[in-house]
């Protein structure tokens, strides 16, 4: 009957214990059924020296310590705290380290033989079944694990591939807003939501604008993003905004028919480093779980939208500057091409025409030199803006259409108008701009008259091409500045002819040094009072191996123009001296036989006195033997440095003469401050000589004045006896022209240079 | 400790004051009855009257506390292995239908065998008996009987793979448990004159005796302390713990002793 008592007890005991599911669990409820079992008040189980369950005493009162070392120590009869003296019964825990199971009772009655066996076949059941449920949650474990493996991975994969998708979008996108609506349908689309808009801080408005929606709302129209839910989601952005981070709420607003009761929303920034651009907002289903386990990716994608829409920005400021002015912000000569050419496109299909006019400020150097460059850029944009006002002007005036203004560079300006009827429409906006700077300009207090050169090219039908029209409106302008300035002219065919024989010449002037075809021809200058040729005037020739002989008027300026006359005044020069050299070794001259040389104002520069030495040096002419005929307007602008030069090559020796004196400014002042050695005056007072009174009355003045100021004079252009005769009786010194030679070349003039001219040249009476 | 005689499973009640209290401190008590109508019980508390309830009061004492458990069922025949059960349901005995096992082993009228009512007044003077270590089977009181599943119900557990016995019991076997218990319980008082007895009597322990046996049991229980006040409650449960962790019964009498 005891041993059948026991047996149930362990059947009953296994059934109880294997139905527990946690370790824990098992060794509480083992423990109390192996106390009920055997009448114990006290039970403990001890494994690796703490206890893991105990009975009989209350919560948190379990003396641990002494149950432990009874437990493990396995005297009976054991002390217990508050319960006296206990009998106990034992038995190990096999497999669990430093397993035991402990029950005891209070008072007297011991544990039977029996009764310790069927506690053994508990404590080994108990093991048993603790090393099953050890096993099993370890297998749980392993099949948690790979389970959240597998939904990790899962989430990796989807998350990569929603990051991918948004990149191949930004990486296709041409335009900024064009990525909106694939990205949003993309998001929506991958967390299964049902709308999704994107705010881009506006800093004007000072907040958040609604760039994009998807899906797009009915009509095509921005403004459903302020309608409906998007109210209500106002909180949610602001707080991804505020927080830069992914963040969501429930959508419950009941002003909101599209979001309803249960739709949640989502927002999160857009974001480049530490600059919070926008945000991004989603709405659709609950999320749950799902919001949590995106907000990784969401951020992500948020930052790769916030460097696109930085890098786009960055972009379209590049473009900007690559395309315009920077002091200006005008489209500069690239974007004015561009427009010309779809302006003569847009012509040749309209029948229209399209006009370029360039305009240029006169003397804008003037201003940059002697204002600064802060100053003459604060000039360019007033100018600008003068000449925007005005092309407005003229749209409502000539109903044309508004005009493009571009800026070259330096002072250069170039407007481009389209769809004109006539040339005269193109003069008429000129005639505006023209008229606009009238009044003068403001520079900081400074008051300044600015005026401008435009030259104005028309399309000319199908041929046209940009460049040919800049340069016809250029080469116009030019022609307009040569007239006077100011002032407009408009291209036509016959400028080109002469422009283009121009650009002859120039090409083949460059090569003249090179190939020896410039040559000095030489006039003799004449003393009046005795008729003896006391030097003479070198003059420059071109001798063209195809063209002949070209004057002096059809390439100097080009020469002056180009600045070719650099290399060339110094041929000039190094040529006259060692000719003047050469005759004075062959007793050809008289020793006091003196040359003219022209200098030119490009000539003039801080390396110019170095240079007349260098030459002198060069040749052994004596300095005092040389002139150097410069113009007044030379003097004029070079008024400082130019008198520092020319004060350098006076103290070489060498004298300076006034060429053509009375056609300029003729001021006593340059005369005081150059203190020339001579002045020559102009052919036009000589050939008024003997008809107009005028003339013998200023040649009269400019002799008194002369003597007045220890001036030589030397008259030019001399060709008839009568002119030789006044000039004689009003006591000029010297003369030259064609009346006594004409200017030839060295080897022909040499005869003259010795002697006297015949004394009938110089004895003509003044016709009474 | 006062609980509801019809909270589910009482035995619980017990367990949990037992993990609170511990081992030190015996427990004594019942569950309130309904006069077998079965549908609802009071436990007072302060002013209040509650339902699905434990009241419960400690008694600290200098004086002795003596406690004493009997039930007076008799076995029936050979004990029967609990083959199937879950919970408080016993499906199998000795691998036979439950029912049919209880019925055929008491050899129980034709009438408790297909009515419920019937059923329930034959199972109060016969409920199953678990094995104990010593002393009495602890007396499972048999509440009602599934005549579909042909299972019977206790009202607290039955583990499964146990050993159950049938028991049966008359007037004179349960007066003769009163009187077990009043000596165990005067017993623990160690010599002390009892200054009252507190019972706690099971409903099924009333059937059995009758008015008249009731008279006779408080008569023999007042002869048993000299004349102290008797005074206790007739429970749908029994609660005494003073050795080991069980304290739950059914079918039996509690007497508290305070000397």
């Amino acid at each position: 009957m005891r041993t059948t008592w026991a047996t149930h007890q362990l059947v009953e005991f296994l059934a109880a214990v294997a139905a527990f599911s946690d370790e824990q669990a098992a060794m509480c409820g083992a423990l109390e059924y192996a106390a009920a079992a055997l009448d114990a008040e006290v039970g403990v189980i001890v494994r690796d020296d703490s206890v893991e369950s105990s009975i009989g005493f209350a919560p948190g009162n379990a003396p641990e310590a002494e149950l432990i070392k009874a437990a493990l120590g396995r005297r009976d009869p054991v002390d217990l705290p508050d319960l006296g003296e206990c009998r106990a019964g034992f038995a190990e825990l096999e497999g669990e380290a430093g397993g035991a199971l402990m029950l005891a009772r209070i008072g007297g009655e011991g544990f039977s033989v029996e009764e310790q066996s069927l506690l053994r076949g508990m404590a080994r059941a108990l093991a048993l079944t603790l090393q099953t449920l050890r096993n099993l949650a370890g297998e749980r474990d392993l099949r948690r694990q790979s389970e959240l493996e597998a939904s990790e991975r899962k989430l990796a994969e989807q998350r990569l591939s929603t990051e991918h998708a948004c990149a191949r979008i930004l990486a296709a996108a041409s335009t900024a807003k064009g990525t909106f609506p694939p990205l949003l349908r993309t998001l929506c689309q991958r967390l299964e939501l049902e709308r999704g808009s994107i705010w881009i801080f506006d800093q004007e408005a000072g907040g958040l604008s609604c760039a994009s929606t998807w899906p797009a709302p009915p009509g095509g129209g921005q403004s459903s993003c302020e309608t409906g839910a998007r109210v209500a989601t106002a909180k949610l952005r602001t707080k991804a905004l505020n927080e830069a981070r992914p963040v969501s709420i429930s959508v419950t607003d009941p002003s909101a028919p599209e979001a309803g009761p249960g739709k949640a929303g989502l927002a999160f920034p857009v974001v480049d480093g530490s600059d919070v651009l926008g945000v991004v907002e989603l709405t659709g289903e609950p999320l749950a779980g799902q919001f949590s386990a995106a907000a990784e990716m969401l951020s992500g994608i948020g930052a790769l939208l916030g460097q696109f829409l930085t890098r786009r920005r960055f972009e379209q400021e590049l473009a900007h500057h690559a395309l315009h002015d920077g002091l200006t912000g005008l489209p500069n000569r690239i974007l004015l091409i561009d427009r010309i050419q779809h302006a003569l496109e847009h012509a040749a299909r309209s029948s229209t025409l399209v006009a370029v006019l360039f305009v240029d400020i006169d003397r804008f150097k003037l201003v940059n030199d002697s204002l600064g460059h802060q100053l003459g850029d604060r000039l360019l944009k007033l100018f600008a803006e003068r000449l925007e006002g005005a092309l407005r002007d003229t749209d409502t005036v000539a109903r044309l259409a508004v005009g493009t203004l571009a800026r070259l560079g330096g002072d250069e300006f170039v407007v481009l108008f389209e769809d004109l009827a006539a040339e005269s429409d193109a003069a008429r906006v000129a005639e505006r701009i023209v008229s606009c700077l009238a009044a003068p300009f403001v520079v900081e207090g400074t008051e300044m008259d600015v005026t401008a050169s435009i030259g104005v090219s028309v399309s000319h039908g199908a041929g046209t091409n940009p460049e040919s029209l800049m340069h016809d409106a250029d080469l116009a302008m030019y022609r307009a500045k040569d007239g006077g300035r100011g002032r407009f002219e408009l291209f036509d065919t016959e400028m080109r002819t002469r422009v283009l024989k121009r650009i002859e010449l120039e090409k083949g002037l460059r090569k003249a040094i090179e190939r020896d075809e410039l040559r000095l021809h030489y006039q003799p200058v004449v003393s009046l009072k005795d008729g003896e040729v006391i030097g003479a005037e070198a003059l420059l020739r071109w001798q063209h191996a195809e063209r002949g002989l070209i004057a002096p008027g059809d390439f100097i300026p080009i020469a002056e123009e180009s600045g070719l006359i650099v290399p060339i005044g110094l041929w000039v020069l190094r040529e006259g001296c060692a000719q003047l050299a050469r005759w004075q070794a062959a007793g050809e001259c008289q020793p006091s036989f003196m040359l003219g040389v022209n200098l030119s104002i490009r000539q003039m520069s801080a390396d110019l006195p170095a240079m007349v030495a260098g030459v002198l040096d060069d040749t052994g002419v004596d300095p005092g033997l040389l002139w150097l005929e410069i113009t007044e307007s030379l003097l004029v602008e070079h008024a400082d440095s130019g008198k520092q030069w020319l004060e350098q090559i006076k103290d070489l020796g060498v004298k300076l003469a006034l060429d053509d004196f009375g056609t300029g400014f003729s001021s006593l002042g340059y005369l005081h401050r150059f203190a020339p050695h001579a002045l020559k005056l102009d052919r036009s007072f000589v050939s008024g000589l003997g008809h107009e009174e005028k003339a013998s009355k200023l040649v009269a003045a400019t002799l008194e004045m002369a003597r007045a100021l220890e001036l030589t004079v030397v008259a030019e252009g001399v060709e008839t006896a009568e002119q030789l005769a006044y000039l004689r009786a009003l006591s000029c010194p010297l003369a030259q022209g064609f009346f006594f030679a004409r200017p030839q070349p060295a080897h022909l003039i040499a005869p003259l240079l010795s002697g006297q001219l015949p004394r009938a040249r110089l004895t003509a009476e003044v016709p009474t | 400790m006062l609980a509801d005689g019809l909270a589910g499973d009482q035995s619980e009640i017990v367990r949990g004051a037992y993990s609170v209290a511990g081992a030190r401190v015996p427990l004594v008590g019942g569950c309130a009855s309904d006069d077998l109508k079965m549908k609802e019980t009071f436990q007072f508390h302060d002013d209040k009257v509650l339902t699905d309830s434990v009241v419960s009061a400690a008694i600290g004492s200098d004086g002795p506390i003596g406690i004493g458990v009997h039930h007076g069922w008799r076995t029936v025949g050979e004990p029967m292995m609990v083959s199937r059960s879950s919970g408080v349901v016993v499906h199998e005995l000795n691998d036979q239908p439950a029912l049919d096992a209880y019925l055929q082993r008491l050899e129980a009228p034709e009438e408790a065998r297909r009515n419920p009512a019937a059923f329930t007044q034959f199972a109060q003077t016969h409920p199953l008996g678990l094995t104990r270590r010593s002393g009495e089977p602890q007396a499972r009181f048999v509440g009602e009987a599934d005549f579909e599943e042909r299972s019977i119900a206790c009202i607290a557990e039955v583990p499964q793979g146990g050993l159950a016995w049938l028991m049966e019991g008359d007037c004179d076997s349960v007066l003769e448990a009163t009187d077990s218990a009043c000596g165990e319980a005067l017993a623990g008082l160690n010599g002390s004159q009892p200054l009252g007895l507190i019972a706690f009597d099971c409903v099924a322990r009333r059937g059995v005796l009758g008015d008249a046996g009731i008279r006779t049991e408080i008569e023999r229980l007042g002869r048993h302390v000299n004349h102290a006040p008797v005074a206790g409650f007739y429970t749908y449960g029994e609660i005494a713990r003073k050795q080991g962790v069980n304290g739950f019964h059914n079918q039996t009498l509690v007497l508290l002793a305070l000397g």
